[in-house]
């Protein structure tokens, strides 16, 4: 069995976790003040990941998207369409996750934060 | 008394046919030296499969994964009493095929429509050079066989249909869907959930990978993560998209992998969720999905799919990863490879635009051809349109008086130059017209040194 790499001594760990947390406390501090505000109130930036034929479509495998803090999955999506207008010829093919978990299209609500995955996933046919 | 008589007939018959299938082996041995393999045409009835205890062999063969916990006799012994339906002998299924047979799976169901091709063999594994013109079902259960003899292998040259699908699924235990395209991907899902079979999936494209365990243990059937098939014209394929070998491979291994811990009794954890592989930054990503959706069509609570249905009518597609031809122009619009050919002994002024992508234009191209690709005109791209616009005037200018420039444009099928000519009509001081079947067509029909790809 080969140690765990990111196991250390409890006191250690106790020193490192606070330190984590004040420095993360300041990023967020600063990010709030770096942040746009806009008619849905705060933006964050969000990673977006494009796969199969929506990477194809948009031209990106990747990009960074501003996009409001409270907002739902049927207008994530809508937001998405506005930056890529051509992401259209998916619309009802598509699996959306945020973090990694599964969206419905529709009126799920949900909560992004700064550095947030979401990524739009159609299925690939081929073998 | 009677029963009796008609018990041993029965087994007589039995026996019989096991003596024919027998002397067919032998036959096949002696002429060949190549083990006889029965390719199935049609659905046939399997015999259920018996328990046997390991055999002094099998624990020498299987010595490396019985040590395993995980595993163990009983899992050993659980693979060796359960079947699976590969579906497709393609990039996906060779690898599949090749790992359940050497794990010792007890049958071993291989399914394909066609053929092998030389464009097959970077990926596609398990097939030989020599086997091309022979239909993958049966090169992948020669070579299967050739690795492990003691399994049952099932080859069908058929094409999956919603007559075949259910009796032939019904008598699986576990469905492999390692398709290439959208229709087979439908109606192998809706015969899983018929039949109440789990649907371990995978498919490959490009740079990329999906995989998931559909109709498992509450978990979602495809339908239930994709309600609606794509339209056909969104769909790229493996022959019109290409795929890195590997990457079906990498894919057609991690189904391995979850058909044998479900076959083994100990589960797969892919039900409610979606694998993604991407190999340019070699990368695994998980999508944790919903479970079954209770409005679902095929598994839902009020179903309206009960049994299956057209599902090339269904998808607006054909069930292969053939290239479908589009017919989005009228006839004037086109003209054929020998009329252009005409058209080139003639030296008539005009313009050979070539939209296919820069990747295809580097592996063959006809001299001449001005190279802009159709996503630059779809898009807009202002660079293209100006290296078009340039080119039009430069070329026009050497015609002998004033007409229209004829403009003709070229693809690798017939099928992007037909779209291309859509955007180009409306352009001033040309006429434009496609090439009917493409650089494909120029190969078969004017020149025959021209590559195929
Ligand atoms: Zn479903």
């Amino acid at each position: 069995m080969v140690a765990n790499p990111h196991s250390k001594p409890h006191s250690l760990c106790t020193f490192i976790d606070c330190w984590y947390a004040m420095v993360s406390a300041n990023l967020e501090k600063e990010s709030n003040t770096d942040s746009s505000f806009g008619p849905e109130g705060r933006y964050v930036a969000v990673t977006v990941l494009y796969f199969a034929k929506s990477a194809e479509l948009t031209g990106h495998r990747s990009e960074v998207a501003l996009l409001p803090v409270a907002t739902s999955s049927g207008q994530l999506w809508a937001r998405l369409l506005e930056l890529h207008p051509s992401l259209a010829a998916l619309q009802d093919q598509v699996v959306l996750a945020v973090r990694q978990q599964y969206v419905a299209l529709g009126d799920q609500s949900i909560i992004l934060a700064d550095g947030d995955e979401v990524a739009v996933v159609p299925p690939l046919s081929g073998g | 008394m009677a029963d009796e008589v008609s018990r041993l007939k029965a087994r007589l018959l039995e026996k019989e046919n096991e003596l024919d299938v027998l002397k067919n082996k032998l036959a096949q041995l002696e002429k060949n030296g190549t083990p006889f393999i029965e390719l199935n045409d049609k659905v046939t009835t399997l015999t259920p499969l018996g328990s046997k205890a390991l055999s002094n062999q099998d624990i020498v063969r299987y010595s490396r994964q019985l040590l395993l916990p995980e595993l163990g006799v009983r899992g050993q012994q659980n693979l060796s009493q359960s079947s699976v339906l590969v579906v497709g002998c393609g990039g996906l299924g060779c690898p599949l095929a090749l790992y359940l047979a050497a794990a010792g799976i007890g049958r071993l169901g291989l399914l394909d429509y066609d053929e092998v091709e030389l464009s097959n063999l970077h990926r596609q594994v398990l097939h030989r050079e020599e086997s091309q013109g022979q239909a993958k079902a049966l090169s992948a259960a020669t070579a299967v066989n050739r690795l492990n003899s003691t399994i049952e292998c099932v080859p069908y040259h058929l094409q999956l249909s919603s007559k075949n699908a259910l009796p032939l699924i019904q008598q699986y235990d576990i469905v492999a869907d390692c398709s290439d395209n959208v229709p087979t991907r439908y109606l192998v899902n809706d015969a899983c959930v018929i039949s109440g079979k789990p649907l371990v999936s995978a498919s490959a494209l490009r740079m990329e990978g999906q995989l998931t365990v559909y109709n498992y243990h509450g978990g979602p059937c495809y339908r239930c993560l994709y309600p609606v098939p794509p339209p056909a014209e969104t769909v790229t394929n493996c022959s019109d998209g290409g795929v890195l070998g590997v990457v079906p491979g990498i894919m057609g291994c991690l189904q391995a992998l979850e058909v044998i811990k479900i076959a083994s009794g100990q589960g797969s954890s892919c039900g409610q969720q979606l694998v993604m592989f991407d190999a340019l930054d070699t990368r695994f990503r998980s999508i944790r999905l919903r479970p079954r959706q209770p409005g679902c069509a095929v598994c839902g609570e009020n179903p309206s799919v009960t049994q299956l249905l057209d599902y090339e009518a269904l998808c607006g597609s054909a069930a292969t990863d053939k290239c479908r031809r589009l017919n989005l122009l009228s006839k004037d619009q086109r003209i054929t490879v020998q009329e252009y050919k005409a058209i080139l002994d003639s030296a008539t002024s005009h313009l050979l635009l070539d939209v296919r992508p820069p990747v295809e234009v580097d592996i063959c191209q006809l001299p001449s051809s001005l190279n802009i690709p159709l996503t630059g005109l779809q898009r807009g791209n202002g660079d293209h349109i100006q290296l078009l616009k340039e080119s039009i005037r430069r070329t026009k200018g050497q015609m002998s008086g004033d007409g229209l420039l004829p403009v003709y444009v070229i693809c690798k099928l017939g099928n992007d130059s037909q779209k291309a000519v859509q955007l180009l009509e409306k352009m001033d001081d040309i006429t434009v017209k496609d090439i009917c079947g493409g650089l494909m067509a120029w190969s078969q029909k004017i020149d025959l040194t021209f590559p195929q790809y």
